[in-house]
Parts: structure tokens; sequence; C-alpha cells
């Protein structure tokens, strides 16, 4: 009779014990926070460059008027016509070579080189460097074709007793974005 | 002897620690310099070049005037009596007549040749008569001009814009010349580089 007391007793301690853990285990469970899973997607994407560039020269880059004449004969001539757009935001940077007109046995005809927006003249001021230094120009905004197009000229001076010949030269232009 | 003994090691802490401080401001600088230089900036750049071309011609001033390319010669046998009566007309064959000065000029850094061409080898009077003649120069180096069928003559003109004075003369062939007409011929001149 004593052993089915205890026998009782004994399951009845079982069930609390179950009951606790239990209990237990649901207060963590309320008291813990849930384990969350999460992931990220990456998004990208790529804008290419539009930056382009036409050269078209003019008539007169082929046929410049050499013949000095009076001392001092300044020719001021424009030799291209500069197509440039670019998608940038910050601009673009034109760089425009000067030197020299040369000939095989003859004195050469230095030249410096400036740019102006399409259809404005240059005048002798516009030409700040110094021939054999490159000049640059720089943008601060995107251009769309046909908007932002510049004159290329150049300066120079043949000596009065210019030796007769052919005289040639090259302007390498480049324009790069910001 | 204490408070020394903390300053100085106060002193050498400070020390220590504004070395490091430059260190690493250096060592920045420089990683961002090395960053700078080798990171690839990916800018857009295209380029193209114009090619310039010019010509200088030979440019031949006679008497002041640089567009000429040619000389008239005129002669007047009226003149050339006054000038000289030794010459007679109808008997001499052959007779030596200056008839002009000039000064011609050249563009350019080097000599020139200039040849003296005659358009056609005759004097021509109005009404169409024919005197032929061979032609001659002379020159301060070269005083008696020479003539011949065989070649043209032909003289150096100095170079950078120096002056060459010159004196045309024609070797008549006949001088049965009307004393009322002018006879008149042209010589052009063509330069040869050197």
């Amino acid at each position: 009779m004593k052993v089915c007391v205890k026998s009782e007793s004994a399951l009845g301690n079982s069930i609390l014990r179950t009951l606790a853990v239990l209990g237990v285990s649901f207060g963590m469970a309320v008291v813990m926070p849930s384990e969350a899973f999460a992931d990220t997607v990456n998004l990208s994407g790529t804008v290419s460059s539009t930056l382009t560039l036409s050269t078209t020269a003019t008539g007169t880059a082929g046929a410049l008027p050499l013949d000095g004449g009076a001392a001092g004969n300044q020719q001021i001539v424009q030799v291209a016509d500069l197509g440039i757009n670019t998608n940038n935001e910050q601009g673009y940077t034109l760089t425009v070579t000067s030197g020299d007109l040369t000939k095989s046995g003859g004195t050469a005809i230095s030249y410096q080189t400036t740019t102006t927006a399409t259809g404005i003249s240059a005048v002798t001021g516009d030409f700040a460097v110094a021939s054999g230094t490159d000049h640059t120009f720089a943008t601060s905004a995107a251009n769309a074709s046909g908007s932002g197009d510049r004159d290329l000229w150049i300066q120079y001076t043949p000596a009065s007793l210019q030796d007769p010949g052919s005289y040639t030269g090259a302007i390498t232009v480049t324009v790069a974005d910001n | 002897m204490a408070l020394d003994l903390k300053s100085l090691l106060h002193q050498q802490k400070s020390a220590v620690n504004t070395r490091g401080t430059h260190s690493i401001f250096w060592m920045s600088g420089i990683c961002l310099g090395l960053w700078g230089i080798l990171t690839p900036h990916n800018l857009a750049s295209a380029n193209s070049s114009v090619d310039l071309v010019g010509i200088i011609s030979p440019r031949l001033t006679i008497d002041s005037s640089s567009n000429s390319s040619s000389i008239k010669v005129e002669l007047q046998p009226q003149s050339i009596q006054a000038a000289d009566p030794s010459i007679s007309q109808g008997n001499q064959s052959r007779i030596t007549v200056k008839v002009m000065d000039l000064t011609i000029q050249m563009n350019g850094e080097y000599p020139f040749d200039v040849v003296f061409e005659p358009v056609k080898n005759y004097l021509e009077s109005p009404t169409g008569e024919r005197v032929p003649f061979q032609l001659g120069i002379s020159t301060p180096e070269n005083q008696r001009a020479t003539f011949s069928t065989q070649q043209q003559p032909q003289v150096r003109v100095p170079s950078q814009g120096q002056a060459l004075r010159l004196s045309v003369y024609l070797q008549l062939e006949t001088v049965d010349l009307e004393t009322a007409q002018t006879y008149q011929s042209e010589i052009l001149l063509s330069t040869i580089d050197q």
C-alpha cells in the first residue's frame, strides 16, 4: 500500500517536472526574440560614356595663306570645326596642340591655337598660350550632340621673305571626360 | 628631483606621440597618393588630328612690281640712231642694242636662278614687220652680255630679297628698220629653285 502511494507521488512529480520544463521553454520563447533570416539583392547597372569628338578640317587648313608680304603680316584662320558631346555631368576637357609649319630647308613658321564657340571669330587676344604649348578648354556639365561644338583657329606670322615651298603641320585634338 | 624626472618622462612621451602622429599623417598621404595613381578612373577620351598645308610660291619682283613675270621690250629706230649715231641702217647685218635696265628680287632664304625667255624670237611693228633678235643679259658681275641661239640667258638672284640690277640687250639680225615705227616684243622670266 505504501508502495502505491509512492508510485502516485512519483508520477505527480514527473508531471510537474514536465510542466515546469514546458513553462520555462514557453517563457524563454516569449522573452527571447525569435531568430530572423535576411539576405540582400544587389542591384547594379552601367551607363556608358557617350563622349565623342568629330573633327572636320576647313578648306583653309589645306591652303593656308602664307605669303608674308609686308613684315608682321599676321594671319588668323579657322582650320577645323569640332563636334563634341558627353553625358559626363562634370563635362569634358579639350586639349589642342600647337607647333610649327615646317618645310625641308626653310625656316619654320610657328603657330598658336585656340578654340571659340561655333560661329565666333577668334581675335589676337584669344591666343593666350605660346606656340608649342597646349591650349585647353574645359566645361563643367554634360552636353548633347550639337550643343557644345567649337571652332579651331590658328594664328601665325610668315616672314616677309619666307622661303618658297610647301609647309605642313598637324594639330592633335584630344577630348576627355572630367 | 622627482619632479624633474616626471617632467622629462612627460616630454619624452609627447615627443613619441608627435612622431607617431607625423608618421600616421605621412603614411596616410602616401597611401592616398598611391591609391590615386593606381586606381583606374575609367574616364573616356577621344582624339583626332587636323593636317595643315600651305604653299609659298616663288615671287619675282621686277622693278618693284611683285606681280610681274614678264617684261615688254620696245625698240625705236630713231632712238637707236640718236643714242649711237655710228649705227647706221641698211648696211650692217647685226647690231647690239640695250633696250632696258631693270632690278629684280626674289622672296626666299636661298638664291634663285632666273631664266629669260622671249615669247617670240622677233620684234614686231604695228604693221606686222618682224625683226629677229637674240637676247642677252648683263649683270654687275658679268658686264658683257653674251648671245646664243642655243641657250636662254640665265642669272642668279641673291637670297633674302637682295636686288639685282641688270641690263637687257637685243642683238638684231637686221637693221632694216622703219624709223617711224616702234618694234615690240615680250620676254618671260621664270625661276629655278636652287
